[in-house]
């Protein structure tokens, strides 16, 4: 290396010296003090529309997320459905389930979920489904 | 070198550094999924590929990022720095399947576009606890990629030294971003001290290692005194290992002395290749042989040997009592400069 490069290595780790430790080390206390609620992977920092809402049955945690005018939905599964076949759906609200509802997508292991609602949710619902044994888990009026 | 860009210069050495890095990528990747199968029998296949690449690339950035200052600190490790860009390649594979396997597993899910998901399912910036650590890891990606698909010399000639250089220098940002991409996905996913503190030794020991070697070269970079005959003191022609150099800072920057078969050159410190210390190699087939990827000097006139091109600036020494006298006055690259004769001191 020439002598201008070792300098800007030298001074480039002080930096990296002072800096990362204090973020690591506040990161570790922040996870000390932290009891994580069931919902907590879900953002309830207060930029949403809605509040983060636990489902009836108590296997997930949802949010939606007004972004220009389109909804968005957070789904936290904290407890997977014993069904692989599970998925959520959209549709007219105070039906059961049939060939006007929407799959959103799969909810199979326990993780974060996110899915486009569109634009208008007036007389709509969700519906988390099994269409193989043609049994509904949870409803969720909009 | 840099006569033509078609030929890599695979030699023994390189093929056995990378089969060594292999074999390591794949004793590690088998021992890894081995024992998760044993602690935790209930892990996803997903989650085995996701927490071994993971865990994989972040130790072999370490050992990556180590290699440099163990150079500087002893000269028994620079075998080690001979293939590192191999190294890194192979560390950015490693990388780039876990961040691919973790966008399959956590944002394909939905009905969002994964890479828009990755960005917006997380959102809560002010919180330590709960930042979007992904994102962090992400941007480390893009850095690694950036840096792997220009490391060929083809590159290093055509983006100029200094843009190239600055570019991998952006390793140091990427290994940031993933020392804290890595810390707050432990602290969100699966809380563990030990996992914390491996880290922390990590993080601490290449911090030390780096600020040991950095303090130890600040303290050979000072310059030394011209005396009155216009010459500077370099040492005793005795400290000078047989085949090997000394260095001295004048004009601002370092010149290589070697002693070779009874003779003494002074050439450039800088290798053209990348700027490697080439005080830092040894004669071998009669050039000083660069010790960062093996570009060749003639030490009396700082010329690669033919069909190469590259050129190093000359000094003139002199020896005067068992001392040598180095004039800091530069000769043009490649100027042919007669080498003191020791044996007819």
């Amino acid at each position: 290396m020439i002598r201008p490069l070792r300098k800007r290595h030298r001074l480039l780790w002080i930096i990296i010296a002072v800096i990362i430790p204090i973020v690591f080390v506040n990161a570790y206390l922040a996870s000390e003090k932290h009891i994580r609620p069931n919902n907590a992977a879900l953002d309830d920092s207060g930029n949403g529309i809605g509040e983060v809402i636990l489902s009836d049955d108590g296997h997930f945690s949802y949010k939606i997320h007004e972004v220009n005018e389109k909804f968005n939905l957070t789904v936290v599964l904290n407890k997977p459905y014993p069904s692989p076949s599970v998925a959520l759906y959209i549709g007219p609200a105070g039906k059961d389930y049939n060939e006007n509802f929407i799959i959103l997508g799969q909810l199979t292991t326990s993780q974060r979920y996110q899915y486009n609602l569109g634009g208008a949710l007036e007389n709509k619902q969700l519906l988390v489904y099994d269409p193989l044994k043609d049994e509904t888990f949870v409803s969720i009026k909009l | 070198m840099a006569h033509q860009y078609t030929a890599v210069l695979w030699n023994r050495q390189k093929k056995i550094y990378d089969v060594i890095i292999i074999l390591g990528i794949l004793l590690y990747l088998v021992g890894f999924i081995a024992i998760s199968q044993i602690l935790k029998p209930e892990i996803t296949e997903e989650s085995l590929i996701i927490r071994s690449t993971g865990s994989l690339a972040v130790i072999m950035l370490h050992l990556i990022l180590a290699i440099g200052p163990l150079c500087r600190l002893n000269k028994n490790f620079l075998p080690l720095l001979y293939n590192r860009r191999h190294l890194g390649v192979g560390m950015f594979v490693i990388a780039g399947i876990h961040g691919v396997f973790s966008i399959l597993q956590f944002h394909t899910l939905g009905n969002v576009n994964p890479l828009i998901s990755l960005f917006t399912s997380n959102t809560n910036f002010g919180s330590l606890h709960d930042f979007p650590f992904q994102i962090l890891g992400f941007f480390a990606l893009v850095i690694l990629f950036l840096m792997a698909a220009t490391s060929h010399d083809f590159w290093l000639s055509n983006l100029g030294p200094r843009f190239w250089k600055s570019l991998h220098m952006m390793v140091y940002v990427a290994y940031a971003l993933i020392i804290l991409h890595v810390m707050l996905g432990i602290v969100q996913s699966e809380p563990s001290t030990v996992l914390v503190g491996l880290l922390g030794v990590g993080l601490g020991g290449l911090i030390t290692l780096h600020l040991l070697s950095g303090f130890k070269e600040a303290k050979y970079d000072k310059e030394k005194s011209v005396n009155q005959s216009g010459f500077v003191l370099v040492g005793e022609i005795d400290k000078i290992p047989e085949n090997s150099a000394v260095t001295i800072v004048v004009n601002g920057e370092k010149v290589a002395i070697y002693k070779y078969n009874g003779k003494l050159s002074a050439v450039s410190n800088v290798c053209k290749h990348q700027n490697g210390p080439l005080g830092e190699g040894k004669i071998v087939d009669g050039c000083i042989t660069c010790p960062w990827h093996g570009y060749q000097y003639l030490p009396e006139n700082g010329c690669s040997p033919p069909p190469f091109d590259e050129k190093l600036a000359t000094y003139d020494l002199m020896v005067d009592k068992g001392k040598v006298y180095l004039n800091p006055k530069p000769f043009p690259e490649g100027t042919s400069r007669p080498p003191v004769n020791l044996t007819s001191d």
